[in-house]
């Protein structure tokens, strides 16, 4: 097996925490209505207690997969599950909108859906992945990390309201300091290039310090969330996770791969 | 290769995101005819009013021609006559096209120094193609008493499927005959509170059938309802800008879509924007008109799309829970009257609410959302809709009527029956 076979159990068992907190996460979220509740509801002529009972259901579907996920040997089913959710979750909420940008869910949502993916591609046991399994995976984290920067950049740099909202109540929260909307839509102007260079440092250069930054950026800004709202919120601090934990495994694979002998040479018969 | 290649990959992706703008198809028959009439009340309504309409070609000579007495649409005789200020294409999206509207034009003039409680007959002009007669009567400059209607969610209601923007819209229409019925029996109804998602998008699919269905809201004698704006969740979009011109207030920032209406010199209302930052530029705002007008008003009233309280949907939800945590505690600091919300596509009135508890002061929240959009079922036990408050699921609008004495809020179906009702006496 080569070198580029191997994914370091560290990654692996980032890869699974970031499943399934993924997974845990998605349940808090459909347990209050999604975006999938209302699809159904208005695209599709469902009763509302129906989608609320779909909901509920997919919700317990989850933890089902979660529990597979932790303890249970088919793995790649339960992923393959979660991807098949955080997909058609972003899918409805693009189709559903009603939220500011909401047309670019599905590059916000690109490490929900790496989460379960990375991990699929981690244990699935298929040969022709087998020889180069840690270099898709590595391709995967490294595109979709820079994606949801860049998106999530792009959406600072444009003031997003929610992020206004949360920039004047995180300096009221840290020093009771009340700071005008001009000051947070600066500071936003700030976060969001800082946002784009590290996506494009991160693609380019390929730093364990840049992925360090995003994974560090990635689990302050999901903390704004219960911060900012309250408890109530943690679902959607535990959704966004992987935004943690995801460049944290991206970060020990550019790690190996700095520390990793060259690989053997073919010898000839 | 192997370096760039994820470069790749997010770009085409980000490009994916991106949605389509579609070029404007070219009309394809000349019809200059003014359509899709509507008033739009903003900030002085005794005085001021924004006339809107439609046309589906190009035009050059847009105007309105207005008087205080009718004059049968016999635009020479009447006396006043203002050109549009605001006119422009109607932005197309490629699903419009798809979906098969024609293409608009959009007109925006606006009256000025009108005479408090009158009536404004008008006759619209383009290119030489004049509507009927219509008109509407101002706001009072004196403490008479009126009344005001109150809803949202127009945004669909008929058969499957229902998401798309093709007509029929069975319940928005019931909808519009119902509130069509209350302005021919309340000669003293002055116009109607939208607090928004008026269709599923702001693109002209939707916003093009909204205007045709609007057409049902009119007396038999001609007499429009004005309209008092607000911007919802699903009015994203410059089709909402384009079609919802405020004057000045959206020329100053045309995102913003919050400001205060003097209905009387005795009722204020302030219609807030919940899709933009709530707590920076718009929480400066509202504190200095709560404190400015509550002192004079006797009912001060507040008007915005996402509910504080909401009846269906996830309490703790941040959309939500930014609404409550930033504007409820001025709502109470200044004693608000009362709270109109919309979203939740419910029929709501809250117990008086204070400090995220019933209080006999508190303010009071009705909504959420009823008119024409499928209806859903409020969720069980929740604290601040159980009697004396209430919740149920079907369409209505809010019938707000003012007196010296109380604000009585009676909230009407679909079929015209009174649901709920409730009278607040004045704080002062």
């Amino acid at each position: 097996m080569s070198v580029g076979a191997v994914i370091p159990p560290a990654v692996r068992a980032l890869l699974l925490a970031g499943a399934a907190t993924l997974g845990l996460g998605m349940t808090l979220l459909v347990w209050k209505t999604t975006a999938i509740g209302s699809m159904l509801f208005m695209n599709h002529g469902m009763s509302h207690e129906r989608t609320v009972l779909v909901e509920l259901v997919l919700g317990w579907a989850l933890i089902g997969l979660v529990v597979t996920l932790a303890w249970s040997p088919a793995r790649g089913w339960a992923a393959a599950g979660l991807l098949a959710v955080a997909a058609f979750l972003a899918w409805a909420n693009v189709d559903q909108g009603g939220y500011p940008f909401s047309r670019f869910a599905w590059g916000a949502h690109a490490l929900r859906l790496a989460a379960p993916l990375a991990l699929l591609l981690a244990v699935l046991p298929w040969s022709p992945l087998a020889v180069v399994r840690r270099q898709v995976v590595t391709a995967l984290l490294l595109t979709t990390t820079a994606l949801v920067f860049i998106v999530h950049g792009v959406e600072a740099l444009a003031a997003h309201p929610w992020f206004t909202d949360m920039t004047i109540g995180a300096f009221r929260m840290i020093g009771g300091w009340r700071i005008s909307q001009a000051t947070a839509e600066s500071i936003l102007k700030v976060v969001g290039s800082v946002d784009l260079l590290v996506a494009v440092g991160v693609l380019v250069f390929r730093r364990p310090w840049i992925a360090g930054w995003m994974a560090g950026w990635g689990l302050f800004t999901a903390a704004l969330r219960p911060l900012n709202y309250g408890w109530g919120a943690m679902g959607e601090l535990i959704v966004r996770l992987p935004h943690f934990l995801l460049p944290l495994a991206l970060l020990l694979l550019f790690r190996v791969r700095a520390f990793s002998p060259p690989s053997p040479t073919p010898q000839s018969p | 290769m192997n370096r760039f290649l994820p470069c790749l990959v997010s770009v085409l992706l980000l490009g994916a995101c991106a949605r389509q703008e579609a070029n404007v198809a070219p009309s394809a028959t000349v019809d200059p005819s003014p359509r899709h009439l509507r008033i739009v009340w903003t900030e002085q309504p005794a005085t001021h009013a924004i006339v809107s309409w439609t046309t589906m070609s190009p035009t050059t000579k847009n105007v309105v021609h207005y008087d205080t007495v009718s004059r049968g649409g016999d635009a020479a005789a009447y006396q006043f006559r203002v050109e549009a200020s605001r006119n422009g294409t109607i932005t197309l999206r490629a699903e419009d096209r798809k979906e098969g509207v024609p293409p608009g034009w959009y007109h925006h003039a606006e009256l000025e120094g009108l005479s408090p409680s009158s009536r404004v007959y008008l006759a619209v002009e383009s290119d030489g193609v004049l509507t009927e007669e219509r008109y509407f009567i101002t706001a009072p400059a004196d403490d008479r008493p009126f009344k005001l209607l109150s809803g949202g969610d127009s945004r669909m209601g008929g058969e499957k499927p229902r998401y798309a923007g093709r007509t029929p819209h069975i319940d928005r229409q019931a909808m519009n005959r119902r509130m069509a019925e209350l302005l021919e029996e309340n000669p003293d109804l002055l116009a109607m509170v939208h607090g928004a998602d008026w269709c599923t998008t702001a693109d002209w699919r939707h916003l093009y059938w909204w205007f045709e269905d609007n057409e049902i809201l009119r007396a038999a004698d001609g007499r429009l309802l004005p309209f008092i704006v607000s911007r919802g969740n699903h009015d994203e979009g410059i089709g909402f800008q384009e079609n919802f011109w405020l004057g000045d207030i959206t020329d100053a920032n045309s995102a913003a879509y919050y400001f205060t209406t003097l209905i009387s010199p005795k009722t204020a209302l302030i219609t807030l924007n919940t899709e933009i930052s709530v707590a920076g530029d718009q929480l400066e705002f509202l504190e200095e008109q709560l404190a400015e007008l509550r002192p004079a008003q006797r009912w001060l009233l507040v008007q915005y799309h996402r509910p504080a309280y909401p009846v269906a949907k996830d309490f703790n939800e941040h959309t939500f829970a930014r609404v409550r945590q930033t504007w409820s505690p001025l709502f109470e600091k200044f004693n608000v009257d009362l709270v109109l919300e919309s979203d939740g596509h419910v029929l709501k009135r809250t117990v008086p609410i204070r400090n995220n508890a019933f209080a006999a002061d508190g303010i009071v929240y009705i909504g959420e959302g009823g008119l024409g959009v499928p209806q859903r079922k409020p969720r069980p036990n929740l604290w601040f809709v159980e009697p004396p408050g209430f919740a149920a699921s079907a369409h209505h609008v809010w019938l707000l009527s003012f007196t010296a004495e109380m604000l009585r809020m009676e909230a009407i179906g679909i079929d015209g029956k009174v649901l709920d009702q409730h009278t607040l006496a004045p704080r002062q």
